[in-house]
């Protein structure tokens, strides 16, 4: 009998994990970017000068010239390898190792329980820039930030703490979802976009919204729909949603699950072989690689630009805060159209993000800086 | 609301679906019914699908056919199986604890077996998605030309047709052949099943080597059935809920079946109703199928009769 009790009590206590797993948030929310080939070209000429000014600076002494040799850690939710948010936070540290020369170092799959010890080992380790990468690490890092006053922390997606050496950092929203809106609505034949994400947390939630502005604002008979998958590595569970959005008549499908994403786009090229049209649209990182005539480059959330214009507050010895990066960074952008939609449209999009950059106030884009 | 639920449970696209969800499950859970009822718990298959779902990749990346792909899950799969064998079975260590040792391990060896294979060169990130060749879906001839329940069925990928055969095969293997007759027996009443000449430890070994094989092509189906790539962790739980299903069948091929086709419905169906954009909240969308397990294990199924020596090692007495 108390075998049978016992086992009847696992077996409850395996499901109800699962539901709690189910419903948990989950990790890391993901980047975004998009950018038109025409602002490319302009990245381009904006990174060429920058390495011009830091050549001529040396002479002068750049603040950024200080960060060789210094160490840098990053503590990082899941594998560098998953191709979107945690290879985004390997390459911003590649990016500074190459760059000023700092010494770099990183932590895989750090659970939040394990966050605060794996920063202070870093801490103790003579670190002297520690990078938690992600939300979740908000509490860890604030204490571990108090506990090393001396020492420098970063953390992406994070909110103001007040804690003069911690700076954390966030895309500011509304900028991408907006013009991924608005592009959509020229991508659509069907006038129906369908999201398919990860899970839900407030930035995101505002993306969303403003996407659905967006998209009117371009195609005002158009409707934007989205479902959350539930976890950000269930490619299996993404590619059904996505399905299930193509059945239901939509035609552009934006993704914006992590490693889900691949499964979305599965289900994009499975349906386009129905000699139907249908585009996929990237948000994060350009997945136009996994199907060149169906995925549009999206927008683009560059981690390494980010994290670098904070690590120049550090060089430059400014004080710790909150810091919503927008376009004028540079830190987000259009991703190439890959001539996936009609040239007119593209150009559309393109005055759009033109006119935007231009006067912020003559375009309905409302950015949130405090998400 | 109602409408659209209604238009969502009568489309054909949500049978499609519910067979696609279920196949995973299914095989995983039908493959381990042997060694559950041998009396070892399968609580690994969370490991050996895992491993089955790199090893598809690897084989199908490296060879070019997913054929040898899904070859390479079932011996990665075997493999784990093998190891989980000579921990529960030889050692006699706590089943439970090895499980979940295993399955922790198998996320790490699974995402360096794929970074060792697909890596640009050593050392090096993979910061694009490695797509490799998938399997290829088969009509079944005339079968699958019936409206519906062909579209349903008999369109799908060749690892689904063998879900299907495995619930007869399974059937009859533990209830019409004297090897099923000895697993039985080993589960029940180890000691008596010794006492008449039956190697209770071998007929272990090969049922946990089966449910490895089996587990490993619901890997399989994951990464190069259902999709063409790996990603670090993506069976997802699907090996606990493989496992939820055998107790919810009571260890019977039918019943076990019915729990993944029980799971797989409700999981496809809070995908397409999430499609519907409806007013409900995405999280109860999401842990919809669980609950509906959940549920049904509590009301309907009642007390769980496992096998008598379920979970403990077996030792020969006198010696």
């Amino acid at each position: 009998m108390k075998k049978h009790a016992m086992f009847m009590l696992a077996t409850l206590v395996i499901v109800l994990t699962l539901v709690m797993a189910a419903c948990q948030p989950a990790p890391a929310p993901q980047p975004e970017k998009v950018v038109e080939t025409v602002v490319v070209e302009k990245q381009v000429e904006v990174e060429k000068v920058v390495e011009k000014t830091v050549v001529v600076e040396k002479e002068k002494e750049d603040p950024m010239a200080a960060l060789n040799g210094m160490k840098m850690a990053g503590v990082l939710s899941g594998p560098v390898n998953d191709g979107g948010w945690n290879t985004n936070a390997y390459k911003a540290l590649v990016n500074l190792r190459d760059k000023y020369g700092l010494e770099i170092a990183y932590t895989e799959h750090t659970k939040v329980e394990d966050a605060a010890q794996v920063m202070r080992d870093y801490a103790d380790s003579g670190y002297q820039i520690i990078f938690a990468h992600g939300y979740e690490y908000a509490d860890q890092v604030k204490q571990v930030a108090q506990e090393y006053p001396d020492l420098k922390f970063i953390q992406t997606n994070g909110s103001e703490a007040n804690i003069p050496n911690l700076y954390t950092v966030t895309f500011a929203a509304g900028e991408g979802g907006y013009i991924i809106g608005y592009t959509a609505g020229l991508t659509t034949k069907a006038n129906k976009v369908h999201w398919v994400v990860g899970t839900e947390f407030p930035l995101m939630t505002y993306e969303l919204e403003e996407s659905a502005r967006g998209c009117k604002a371009s195609n005002p008979s158009c409707e934007v729909t989205w479902s959350f998958v539930g976890s950000w590595n269930d490619p299996a569970k993404a590619k059904e949603l996505a399905k299930a959005a193509l059945d239901n008549g939509n035609d552009v499908i934006i993704g914006c699950a992590d490693a889900g994403d691949v499964g979305s786009v599965e289900a994009v090229k499975e349906f386009a072989q129905g000699e139907k049209y249908v585009r996929f649209i990237s948000w994060v990182a350009d997945r136009n690689y996994m199907a060149p005539d169906l995925v549009l480059g999206g927008w683009q959330q560059d981690v390494p630009v980010e994290i670098e214009n904070i690590v120049r507050m550090i060089a430059e010895g400014k004080p710790g805060g909150h810091f919503s990066l927008d376009m004028t960074t540079g830190s987000h952008y259009m991703n190439p159209f890959y001539g996936l939609i009609p040239v007119e449209n593209e150009q559309k999009v393109v005055d759009l993000i033109n006119k935007y950059l231009a006067d912020p106030k003559s375009v309905d884009i409302k950015v949130r800086y405090d998400l | 609301m109602l409408e659209q639920i209604v238009a969502v449970i009568l489309s054909v696209e949500l049978y499609t679906a519910v067979v696609r969800m279920t196949t995973p499950l299914l095989l995983a859970a039908l493959g381990s019914i042997l060694a559950e009822r041998s009396g070892v718990v399968t609580f690994s298959m969370e490991a050996m699908m895992l491993l089955g779902a790199v090893g598809a990749i690897i084989g199908s990346g490296l060879t070019g056919s997913a054929w040898l792909g899904l070859c390479v899950a079932m011996l990665f799969g075997a493999l784990v199986g093998l190891i989980y064998a000579v921990w529960a079975v030889s050692i006699g260590a706590n089943q439970i604890v090895t499980s979940v040792a295993l399955n922790l391990g198998a996320l790490g060896l699974s995402s360096i077996l794929y970074v060792m294979t697909f890596a640009p060169a050593k050392g090096e990130v993979i910061e694009q998605v490695i797509q490799v060749p998938s399997l290829p879906a088969w009509k079944i001839p005339l079968l699958g030309d019936i409206p519906v329940i062909g579209t349903v069925f008999f369109n799908q990928i060749p690892i689904v047709y063998f879900g299907y055969l495995l619930i007869p095969i399974i059937w009859f293997i533990l209830y019409k052949t004297t090897w099923g007759l000895k697993v039985r027996a080993v589960g029940e009443h180890p000691h008596a099943a010794d006492t008449v000449g039956i190697s209770v430890a071998g007929v272990r070994y090969i049922s946990v080597v089966i449910s490895g094989i089996m587990s490993g092509l619901a890997g399989a189906f994951l990464s190069i059935g259902m999709l063409n790539t790996f990603q670090e962790g993506m069976s997802a739980g699907r090996g606990f809920i493989a496992y939820t299903a055998i107790v919810f069948g009571k260890w019977e091929p039918l019943g076990v079946a019915l729990g993944t086709v029980l799971f797989g419905a409700a999981d496809a169906l809070q995908l397409r109703l999430q499609a519907m954009n409806l007013a409900i909240p995405y999280q109860f969308m999401v842990a919809f199928p669980y609950l509906v397990t959940f549920i049904t294990l509590v009301v309907f199924v009642g007390k769980a009769v496992w096998p008598a020596s379920y979970g403990m090692p077996f030792q020969r007495e006198g010696k």
